[in-house]
C-alpha cells in the first residue's frame, strides 16, 4: 500500500511539474490577506488617526495658548494620546513586517499568534482607556469653553447626568463591543494557531 | 521601476517558474477550489517576493521555495470576501488528463482527497516525506523533534492507508 501511495504521490508530482510554465507573468508587490497583514494595516491606520488627534490638540493648545486651564486638559488629553502612541508605536515597529515566512514553521506561527495578540491588544486599549478618558475630557472641554476656568466651572445638573448616563451606557457598550467582535472575528483563528503550535511542539 | 529592480524581479520569477511544481503541489493540497488555489498561489508568490532578500542560496531554491508555501498555506484562510487575484488557473489538473488513464487518475484523485482530508500541520509533514526529505530536514524545517517526525509519519501513514483502503 505505501507503494501505491509513493507512486500515486510521484505521478502527481509529475503532472504538475509538466504543467504550463509562465503562470505567473505578473504579481501584487504589496498587498496580502493573511491576518497579520491585515490587522497591520488597521494598526497602521489606528496609529495614524492617533497622530492626527495629536496634531490636533497642538493646535487646538496654540490657539488656547493664554488660557492656562485649557491648557492643563489639553496637554492630559495629549500625554494619553502621547503614551499610547509609543506603547502602542513600538509593539508595531516589532510587528510591521509580519512573521518571517522562511523561518520554521512553529518559530513562523508563534512569531503570527504573537503579532496577531499585540495589534489585538491594541485596539482593546483603545476602547478600555482611550475611548473612556476621552469622553471625560471632552466634557470637562466644554465647560472650560463656556465658564473660562476650572473654578468657574458649575456642573449643571443636565450635564452631570448626561455624563454619568454616558459613562455607564455607551462606554460600557463600546468596551463590550470591542471584546466581543474581536472574539467573533478571530477566536476560531487564534485557536487553530494555538493547536498548529502545540500539534508541532508537543513530544509524543 | 528601475533597471536593477527589474532585474531582480526577473530572477525572481525565474525562480518561481522553475519551482512551478511545488507551488501547484501545495496550492493543490491546501485549497478546494480553483479561486481559492489562485489566491493561495498569489499570497505564497508575495509572501515569497517579501522573504527574497534574504534569500543568500544557502539552502536548495526548491526547499526554500518550499518552507515559504507551506509556511504560507498554514496561516491561510479562505477569503470570503470578493475573488481578486491577478493570476488566474487552469481547470484542476486531474479533470485535464487524458481520458485512457482514468483509473490512474481517479487513485491520484483519491490520494489527494486523502491527503487533504489531514489537519494542515500533517499535510505539512507528509507532503515532505513523500518528496523525499530526511525526518531530520522535515524536524528542522517546521521546528519539531526528529522523534515526534517519526511518529507522526507512522501516524499519517496508518491513516492514509485506511483512508485509500476505504476507498478501494
Amino acid at each position: 500500500m505505501m507503494d501505491e501511495i509513493m507512486n500515486g504521490w510521484k505521478a502527481l508530482g509529475d503532472d504538475l511539474h509538466n504543467k504550463k510554465r509562465g503562470i505567473v507573468e505578473e504579481f501584487s508587490h504589496n498587498s496580502s490577506d493573511l491576518l497579520l497583514e491585515k490587522l497591520n494595516r488597521k494598526m497602521k491606520l489606528g496609529l495614524m488617526w492617533n497622530i492626527a488627534l495629536i496634531v490636533l490638540l497642538l493646535v487646538l493648545g496654540i490657539y488656547h495658548r493664554h488660557s492656562g486651564d485649557i491648557l492643563c486638559l489639553v496637554f492630559a488629553y495629549f500625554l494619553l494620546l502621547f503614551g499610547n502612541l509609543l506603547f502602542s508605536g513600538r509593539h508595531y515597529l516589532r510587528v510591521r513586517k509580519g512573521a518571517i515566512m522562511h523561518d520554521n514553521s512553529r518559530k513562523m506561527l508563534e512569531s503570527y499568534l504573537k503579532g496577531v495578540k499585540i495589534i489585538l491588544l491594541f485596539e482593546r486599549i483603545w476602547s478600555l482607556f482611550v475611548i473612556p478618558l476621552s469622553l471625560i475630557l471632552a466634557i470637562l472641554f466644554s465647560q472650560l469653553l463656556r465658564y473660562g476656568s476650572f473654578r468657574e466651572i458649575k456642573m449643571e445638573p443636565v450635564i452631570m447626568i448626561v455624563a454619568a448616563v454616558l459613562m455607564v451606557t455607551a462606554v460600557p457598550v463600546m468596551i463590550l463591543w470591542t471584546v466581543w467582535s474581536q472574539r467573533k472575528a478571530y477566536d476560531n483563528e487564534i485557536r487553530e494557531l494555538k493547536e498548529m503550535i502545540s500539534l508541532l511542539s508537543a513530544p509524543e | 521601476m528601475s533597471a536593477k529592480k527589474r532585474k531582480r524581479e526577473e530572477e525572481f520569477l525565474q525562480l518561481i517558474d522553475s519551482c512551478n511544481g511545488i507551488l501547484h503541489k501545495v496550492t493543490l493540497l491546501y485549497t478546494n477550489n480553483e479561486d481559492d488555489r489562485a489566491d493561495l498561489l498569489q499570497e505564497i508568490i508575495y509572501q515569497c517576493w517579501k522573504s527574497f532578500p534574504s534569500f543568500k542560496g544557502e539552502s536548495k531554491a526548491s526547499t526554500w521555495i518550499y518552507r515559504v508555501s507551506l509556511n504560507t498555506a498554514l496561516v491561510y484562510r479562505r477569503n470570503n470576501n470578493k475573488h481578486k487575484s491577478k493570476i488566474t488557473l487552469e481547470p484542476d489538473h486531474i479533470a485535464e488528463l487524458p481520458a485512457e488513464h482514468t483509473e490512474e487518475n481517479r487513485h491520484k484523485d483519491a490520494l489527494l482527497q486523502a491527503i487533504r482530508s489531514l489537519p494542515k500541520t500533517e499535510r505539512m509533514i507528509i507532503t515532505l516525506h513523500l518528496d523525499g526529505y530526511s525526518n531530520i530536514e522535515i524536524a528542522t524545517m517546521i521546528g519539531s523533534s526528529k522523534g515526534n517526525i517519526s511518529v507522526k509519519i507512522h501516524r499519517i501513514k496508518k491513516v492514509l492507508k485506511y483512508k485509500l483502503t476505504e476507498e478501494k
